[in-house]
């Protein structure tokens, strides 16, 4: 016997056979490095038992089960929906059944749906679950998991050594069980599915349907339950079971060939018809006053089940009544905590989006941006000045005053004035502009702001411009001086050009250099 | 006409017994798999919100090891269940609150030396490890819940026990 860790492994767990396990013990006598591994394994094995483990209190459980939707909770309704008045009338036996067209991923159609109508892909969970919001994300992720139910009913021997967890040459399923089980198993289910088919098909012609659903009629799964107690299950359609029924005529249903691994048929493509459905005839409505429901009155009994299904391509289009649609179930998720979120999430965009805007409009001025002519290609006062000396000359492209920067306002509601002169001089590192006005009651309102770094505009109001303005002496700080009404002021407006940037105090001194009464206006300039 | 199944309720009976009678053993088994009891309790209730939709047939045949499956899927799968929300919208999503698994877990979830070397382990062995030494699953119970076969099960516990005995000499020096 060869030492091996494997078959270590499973003597310690107890899963070698007698023959193996005597042949170990044999073994183990003479070998003491598998007597040295059986005592780690033993060791390892031990140490991974003694490992915590938890105890959940009742309320703990139960919670743990409830929010995993296991236990619906005390006073939640059923996530079935709950039933119309009259469709209690419907055998109960037939509702217990299960649905090979949900399996099938065929979704069911209602009896009053339009005939163009196309086979919706929505699941039936979808509809009659409407407690599943928080977990749709989760479902719609677990939807391509759906084969979990084809596993299901495929034999042991195959799903079981397909897709191993590693995938190591240990783990590749080197075992030939699969290649010999596979054909076989696989090739009389086919057959034999494909044998009943062709049997039905050549059966007896369906009679007319009765009232006792569990009436003799070609069923398929059902009927005989030896035949389907003995069937593999590899050969179940995932979802059925031997009670399953499928009441449709089986003259329709064409004989179809099994693909080599499972047997699904094609119910998409199959000629069904109200004329070869063995259910009643349609009853002839008024054309005056067609029915709410023209399809499902059709056939008594059946007009009551929602969650009937007929493949039925025949059904003629309602003519009008605005089309309605399969009744779908009311999702309680509109205005769960999904909804709730979506719009608490967009309240606080908008609010953040608002909040954005304000601080924008906040840093930026509010409308007070400077805005450069030079920048524009706009003529600047200077040449506008130069360009038309005369004092009531107005600039045809001047800034507002809400174009300014650095405005400052002296004085308030004084009016009257008359400017009388300008004076330049220096006070030590200063620059004063003086404005001397006379004549006025009051202070009158300046306002000087600058447009660009070396243009002061001085804005009167209730002053009158004078006949003519020194200009200042050359070499000073200011190089030039112009006067005008200027579009957008609604005073009389004294534009300094500056022969560098600096900063403007303005100020208003009372009377004048000689004790008059007048205003004195002062732009110091450093 | 044919009729539709009822499936989630007709196995909620089964799977409800199924989760109360080894509801205490996946938490263990989560727990001691993800390290953390909000990981494992997520986990769990996600295993058993998936098995919901098993058919009732695979539960009875199957029965536990089947949810240890689901479990074993989730967290490999790092399904959370209620699910976590991605993006900017987790920043808003609403949580519910946490289920405490109590002092017990605590102490379970308390790190030693063989847990570090049992985390330290890859997924799939240290899963296969659980499952046989402390849920006590076979063989063919495990192959049930790691999805692969029985021979491929038993290598898998063979070679995560060398690996974990490995690990834990070499931290427990």
């Amino acid at each position: 016997m060869k030492c091996s860790l494997l078959t270590l492994s499973c003597a310690l767990d107890g899963e070698l056979s007698r023959e193996r396990q005597l042949e170990l013990d044999a073994h183990l006598i003479t070998c003491e490095r598998c007597k040295t591994g059986m005592h780690y394994l033993r060791e390892e094995t031990e140490r991974i038992s003694l490992l915590a483990p938890v105890r959940l209190s009742g309320g703990t459980a139960t919670a743990l089960l409830e929010r995993s939707r296991v236990v619906v909770p005390a006073g939640m309704p059923s996530a079935l929906p709950q039933r119309e008045a009259g469709e209690e009338e419907v055998g109960e036996s037939l509702r217990a059944a299960p649905d090979p067209f949900g399996a099938l991923g065929i979704a069911p159609a209602i009896l009053d749906e339009p005939a163009d109508a196309e086979v919706s892909t929505t699941s039936l969970a979808d509809e009659i679950a409407p407690d599943l919001e928080q977990g749709s994300a989760y479902e719609a992720m677990e939807a391509d998991h759906s084969d979990l139910d084809a596993l299901a009913a495929i034999p042991e021997e195959l799903w079981l050594a397909e897709a191993p967890e590693e995938v190591t040459p240990e783990n590749v399923v080197p075992d030939t069980q699969l290649a010999e089980a596979a054909p076989t198993d696989i090739a009389w289910d086919s057959s034999a599915a494909l044998e009943e088919v062709q049997e039905s098909a050549t059966g007896p012609e369906p009679e007319a349907p009765s009232d006792d659903p569990t009436e003799a009629e070609p069923v398929l799964g059902g009927g005989d339950d030896t035949t389907s107690a003995n069937r593999p299950s590899s050969i179940v359609v995932p979802g059925w079971e031997p009670a399953t029924e499928i009441k449709v005529p089986w003259r329709d249903i064409p004989p179809a060939t099994p693909t080599a691994d499972t047997w699904t048929p094609d119910l998409t493509a199959l000629p069904l018809s109200r004329d070869a459905s063995p259910l009643p005839p349609a009853t002839p409505f008024a054309a005056s006053a067609p029915p709410a429901r023209p399809a499902a009155a059709a056939v008594p009994g059946l007009q009551a089940d929602r969650r009937s299904v007929v493949v039925d391509r025949e059904i003629p289009r309602r003519s009008g009544g605005g089309g309605s649609r399969r009744p779908v179930a009311p999702k309680p998720g509109g205005d769960g905590p999904e909804a709730r979120s979506w719009t608490r999430t967009g309240l606080i965009a908008v609010a953040a989006l608002a909040l954005v805007l304000i601080l924008w409009n906040v840093t930026h001025g509010g409308g007070k941006t400077p805005v450069s002519h030079h920048a524009r290609g706009q003529a600047t006062p200077l040449s506008s000045a130069k360009a038309s000396p005369s004092p009531s000359t107005s600039p045809s492209a001047t800034p507002t005053p809400f174009a300014l920067t650095g405005t400052q306002t002296v004085g308030s509601s004084g009016s009257g004035y008359q400017l009388q002169t300008v004076r330049y001089g220096v006070h030590g590192s200063q620059y004063w502009v003086v404005f001397q006005m006379v004549q006025g009651s009051g202070s009158p309102q300046i306002t000087c702001g600058f447009d660009g770094p070396q243009t002061l505009y001085v804005e009167m109001k209730g002053v009158a411009p004078g006949t003519s303005v020194a200009q200042p002496p050359a070499g000073a700080a200011v190089s030039s001086i112009t006067v005008g009404h200027v579009s957008g002021f609604t005073g009389a407006v004294y534009i300094l050009h500056l022969t560098k940037p600096m900063q403007v105090s303005p100020s208003l001194l009372p009377g004048t250099e000689s004790g008059g009464a007048g205003e004195r206006y002062v732009d110091i300039l450093q | 006409m044919n009729t539709v199944l009822e499936r989630p309720q007709i196995a909620a009976s089964t799977l409800e017994d199924l989760g109360r009678q080894h509801l205490d053993a996946l938490v263990s088994y989560a727990l001691h798999l993800t390290g953390t009891p909000e990981d494992a309790v997520e986990y769990v209730t996600a295993g058993l919100f998936h098995a919901r939709h098993f058919p009732a047939a695979a539960l009875q045949r199957d029965g536990r090891a089947i949810l240890y499956r689901a479990v074993t899927r989730a967290a490999r799968q790092n399904q959370h269940y209620p699910p976590q929300r991605r993006g900017v919208a987790r920043l808003f999503a609403k949580r519910p609150p946490l289920i405490s698994l109590g002092p017990a877990a605590a102490d379970a979830a308390r790190i030693n030396t063989a847990k570090r070397a049992l985390l330290a382990t890859e997924f799939g062995r240290r899963a296969a490890l659980l499952l046989r030494d402390l849920a006590k699953l076979s063989y063919r119970e495990i192959a049930v819940a790691m999805e692969c076969s029985p021979e491929a099960a038993s290598r898998l516990v063979a070679s995560a026990r060398r690996e974990f005995g490995s690990i834990y000499r070499d931290i427990s020096i």
